[in-house]
């Protein structure tokens, strides 16, 4: 903030000495206005929004004590200094307790107005920055509410009415019978799209599963031919359903890990659910667990039988959510 | 094997993938209200069924359209 800048007003009752102050203040690059005192002082302020008011203590109809008072009440955002006379200094001291930025003290010096104005600019100019900031940190609140609330959404409440979409998608596709060129362009638009949404609601569900899994890891030492069983038993029912020979395979030696476990059951179901996806009906499907040297990897090994010409997939496990594509 | 490096970068989750993400949305979902609307013009539908499944067809997309239009795009500290 620029000297230029300050909103001032001076108070005082005194003609010749009002004016001294001004030609002063003018010197040192400010611009105030004046008022005779504190009633007209309050005046002034109801009118104009100012930064700082430098009024004199002793003052007719209104001294700068009350004034002081009324202004704080008032106006907390504008700071005052007082003047006063060293026979009034425990008045000034008693100002500063009642929310005064500082006193100067008569006669006037110029080169302690001159501090003290240069401090009080600069201790607008931080409040005013820091207010700026509070300000910027509560519109920042409020869009994260907003972009929670929205992945919330988009987790939870928008894949099933998507799911709904794609399924009434294909049925009304096999239902057209004689596809003209103008249909199939349609069709293909709207089943591409729909891919698209899918697909953005499902990264965006899993970068917040990131977050919240990230919150939330509890590293520890577990052996993961555990959570080979653990998944399998919860797997194993919907492979069935689909007529797909499924076995899982441990390492009798057991395959100890440092990780978070409840991490890692969901990395190892996810696998699963892709194997069930991408295995024809009627298919074999076998997965299994070895400890390969050196330790820190593990590989999870799965075949697809038919289409997929006997070939083995790999992932390897070397530290949470880094993604591998096959 | 290729890998996807920081494909799950918590940083990532910004202001700016949600803004990218309701922008997305939206566009697709006037890409399907359209070619839906284009599709149902060029039909001629005789099917009960096909009608029934069009009609769920827009009163799902009418649903998830309800979800997104509340949330702003452009959120003030970007403007």
């Amino acid at each position: 903030m620029e000297a230029s800048e300050l909103k001032l007003l001076v108070i005082e009752d005194e003609p010749m000495i009002r004016e001294s102050y001004i030609d002063m203040l003018e010197v040192l690059g400010y611009q105030a206005d004046t008022a005779i005192n504190g009633k007209d002082g309050l005046l002034k302020l109801s009118q104009k929004e100012y930064h700082l008011v430098i009024t004199d203590l002793n003052m007719p109809v209104m001294d700068g004590q009350e004034t002081l008072k009324r202004i704080k009440k008032k106006y907390p955002q504008t700071e005052v200094i007082v003047v006063t006379g060293f026979a009034t200094i425990e008045t000034a001291i008693s100002a500063m307790k009642e929310g005064a930025f500082d006193y100067i003290t008569k006669p006037v010096s110029f080169e302690h107005v001159k501090i003290i104005l240069n401090r009080c600019r600069n201790h607008i100019k931080a409040r005013n920055e820091n207010e700026e900031l509070k300000n910027l940190n509560t519109q920042l609140k409020h869009v994260n509410e907003i972009k929670d609330k929205f992945i919330t959404i988009t987790n939870h409440e928008l894949r099933t009415p998507l799911a709904v979409l794609k399924g009434y998608f294909e049925l009304v596709d096999l239902s057209i019978e004689d596809k003209t060129e103008e249909l199939k362009d349609y069709l293909g638009i709207i089943s591409s799209t729909l891919v698209e949404m899918i697909d953005l609601v499902e990264r965006m569900h899993h970068l917040s599963e990131a977050e919240n899994a990230l919150s939330k890891l509890e590293i520890k030492e577990f052996n993961l031919n555990e959570t080979l069983i653990a998944v399998t038993n919860e797997m194993k029912i919907l492979f069935e359903k689909r007529d797909i020979l499924f076995e899982a395979y441990t390492d009798p030696k057991g395959v100890f890990i440092k990780a978070d476990p409840g991490s890692i059951h969901k990395a190892i179901r996810e696998l699963l659910q892709n194997a069930l996806k991408f295995t024809e009906k009627v298919g074999k499907f076998y997965c299994a667990l070895k400890k390969k040297r050196p330790i820190k990897k593990f590989i999870f090994l799965w075949r697809i039988p038919a289409s997929a010409s006997r070939q083995i997939n790999k992932v390897i496990f070397l530290n949470p959510f880094m993604k591998y594509r096959m | 094997m290729d890998k996807i490096e920081n494909q799950f970068n918590v940083d990532n989750l910004s202001i700016e993938d949600y803004q990218k993400l309701v922008e997305n949305l939206r566009i697709r979902i006037n890409v399907l209200n359209a070619s839906i609307f284009l599709l149902e013009d060029k039909l001629d539908i005789i099917d009960l069924d096909t009608v029934n499944y069009l009609g769920k067809i827009n009163s799902e997309l009418e649903n998830i359209r309800k979800m997104i239009l509340p949330y702003p795009i452009k959120t003030q500290n970007n403007n």
